[in-house]
């Protein structure tokens, strides 16, 4: 007796499985088009002589295990996902936070911000080929971003300050594209690979994967997260940094060098870029000179949704994107590219709260 | 001279896009880093009205003005609501969800956009080369009339007071929401007929053009010339549409060139070239008389 036949198509690699004949799994087959990869498992029930020697000696037998076996799967893919979401989203955290922090000191959209984060994917790629140590490629990375970051901010942002916001923000958006050329015409306009061996190799727990990149990506965001909390609430910079956000004139008053405090902002926020930009590149295993492209308007878009210049609506919103966007990608069919998400959500946020999630109510 | 001839047309296009984001971006001082967009719905109505539904070019003009003035006045509303960075950063928003609209919907052709776009036609003869540039500059005066009755009207005026002080200008009796409505509407209308012209010069568009690059693109010709004056867009596209040709040879380069003019420019001459404050608007100023 042939219980049940699960055909499978070589030529798709095993992506759809049909069940022939057997209406106790009418429903059950739609599902599994949805489960993507995960049925290997299943190959070996190319029929029910197959299903007998497993044990299975009736219909029901055979369907509750594959019910059970696919609930597992999809947990665990679901559990994989949302893991990637956070990793994703934790990345754009970096980003974000750097450019909350530069507008709170100066009330300047820092397009440009994301041109700093590729440079240093760019310099931590040829750091680490010269040297052969990421430690030492982060280093010099997070330095020479700080650099340029401080520099665009006095040779461009400071003395613009007196014009209309309009006027910085397009100084940004030019600077951004022409770092954009730069990189182009400096190391080309092709991808390079970023093979970084790391010193972690991949993590299961139970049947969850957690790649080492990811796993890189959470120890390093969450050991940088901390430092700049730790900086920004637990010491007197900080206190003198969130001053000076809050009102720059009071805070000059008050003794503070604000010029000083912008500028070593502005350092912070480009080496936290520049950790991004590594991560990033190690990630996907690519380093590009339009890389800085969309995270440039996403990010805008996150502090936006997070409140302007509030650093935990920033952290916040892009996990919150970050896991939203590969959930709906991943689960629900949506027409529109995954990077106007965040412009759809930022527009939605606004139309409710003007201010942003966690904005203040009047305060600029 | 065909060649330059084209190059003509397509600057002419873009001076008419750019005059609109001058209206609101110059004379109501709503920053707008979208007007890509509002150009490429001008270029699709057009597109779809005249491929799909059979009407001629300027049976379609009228429709392009109001669904693109329409489609402005919609997404002008977030100006009243939001500061400066929140609608810069929105319009930015607005032209990435428009122009994945167009790329993504089948209706609009998606990726491979809409082709066989006919040309325009008058007298029932098919306008190419110069005839077209005529058509094109009769639309660009038509802008700079406008932009020049504006300035000088109510409207123009009230929108000058909310550019320069909202709550002062609310408080004299200027309805912010009006004025700055009525500039987007306008604003939009004239990207809108520079969409429709563009479509038909190109007889082929793709939702690529319209991204975010082209509404850097406006906004530099804009700044580059110098906001809120009446010939500056003009002179700005000029400028940035000769620029690509002057410097051929140097076509590796080209891009980063026009960053860098942007740059320097809004670095140390923010008003731009007809600007108040600019070199050379001090140099060409009578002196005032004192007495």
């Amino acid at each position: 007796m042939a219980v049940c036949s699960i055909r499978l198509k070589p030529a798709k690699r095993v992506k759809t499985a049909k069940l022939e004949h057997g209406y106790v799994y009418k429903g059950f087959v739609s599902s599994l088009h949805c489960l993507q990869g995960g049925l290997d498992e299943w190959a070996q029930f190319t029929g029910g002589m197959a299903a007998k020697r497993a044990g299975f000696n009736n219909e029901k037998m055979l369907a509750n295990w594959l019910l059970r076996c696919y609930r597992i799967k999809s947990m665990n893919t679901f559990i994989e996902q949302l893991l990637n979401g956070i990793a994703v989203g934790a990345i754009y955290a970096l980003i974000t936070l750097g450019l909350a922090l530069v507008y709170g000191v100066l009330r300047v959209l820092h397009v440009a911000h994301a041109a700093v984060y590729t440079a240093g994917a760019y310099i931590g790629l040829f750091a680490y080929k010269a040297t052969g140590s990421i430690l030492i490629a982060t280093v010099a990375a997070m330095a020479l971003c700080g650099v340029l970051g401080v520099l665009m901010e006095r040779a461009v942002y400071s003395p613009l300050l007196k014009y209309p916001p309009y006027v910085p923000l397009i100084s940004s958006i030019a600077m951004f594209l022409g770092f954009q050329e730069l990189f182009r015409i400096a190391a080309g306009p092709y991808i390079i690979a970023f093979n970084a061996r790391l010193p972690l190799g991949d993590l299961f727990i139970g049947q969850v994967r957690i790649s080492a990149p990811i796993l890189i990506i959470y120890v390093t965001s969450a050991l940088t997260l901390a430092a700049l909390w730790l900086l920004l609430y637990r010491t007197e910079i900080g206190l003198a940094i969130r001053a000076t956000s809050q009102d720059r004139s009071i805070a000059s008053t008050m003794g503070m060098h604000a010029r000083n405090l912008v500028s070593l902002t502005f350092f912070i926020g480009s080496a936290v870029a520049a950790i991004a930009g590594i991560l990033v590149g190690i990630h996907y295993n690519q380093v590009y000179p339009t890389m800085g492209t969309v995270p440039a308007y996403k990010s805008l878009a996150l502090i936006v949704v997070g409140g302007l210049g509030s650093l935990p609506g920033a952290v916040f919103a892009s996990l919150l994107l970050g896991v939203l966007e590969t959930l709906l990608i991943g689960y629900a069919n949506v027409p529109l590219p995954r990077d106007s998400l965040a412009f759809i959500a930022m527009i939605a946020v606004l139309l409710w709260r003007p201010q942003g999630l966690f904005g203040r109510k009047g305060g600029r | 001279m065909n060649y330059l001839v084209t190059v003509a047309i397509f600057i002419g296009i873009q001076a008419i896009a750019a005059n609109g984001l001058n209206v609101i971006v110059g004379y109501a001082g709503q920053i707008s880093l979208g007007h890509a967009a509002f150009f490429g719905i001008g270029a699709y109505a057009s597109a779809l009205l005249t491929t799909k539904a059979g009407l001629s070019f300027w049976e379609a003009l009228p429709l392009v003005l109001v669904i693109t003035g329409s489609i402005g006045l919609l997404l002008g509303m977030p100006s009243l609501r939001l500061r400066e960075d929140f609608l810069a950063v929105t319009t930015i928003g607005i032209n990435f969800i428009v122009e994945s609209i167009f790329q993504y919907i089948p209706f609009f052709g998606g990726a491979l956009g809409i082709s066989n776009i006919p040309a325009v036609r008058l007298f029932g003869t098919r306008l190419r080369g110069w005839p077209f540039l005529g058509v094109v500059a009769f639309f660009l005066a038509l802008s700079l009339l406008t932009n020049r009755k504006f300035t000088k009207s109510c409207a123009g005026l009230a929108c000058f007071a909310i550019r320069e002080e909202e709550t002062a200008a609310a408080s004299m009796g200027v309805s912010p929401v009006r004025f700055k409505l009525l500039a987007f509407v306008v604003g939009t209308a004239m990207a809108g007929v520079a969409g429709a012209l563009y479509a038909h010069a190109m007889r082929f568009i793709a939702a690529t053009d319209f991204g975010f690059p082209q509404s850097v693109n406006f906004m530099s010709m804009v700044v580059l010339g110098g906001i809120g004056t009446l010939w500056g867009p003009t002179l700005g596209a000029i400028i940035l549409g000769i620029l690509p040709e002057v410097f051929r040879p140097l076509i590796e380069y080209r891009m980063l060139i026009n960053a860098l003019i942007l740059l320097l420019m809004i670095r140390f001459q923010p008003a731009g070239i007809l600007g108040g404050s600019s070199v050379l608007a001090r140099m060409f100023r009578r002196r005032p008389q004192h007495g």
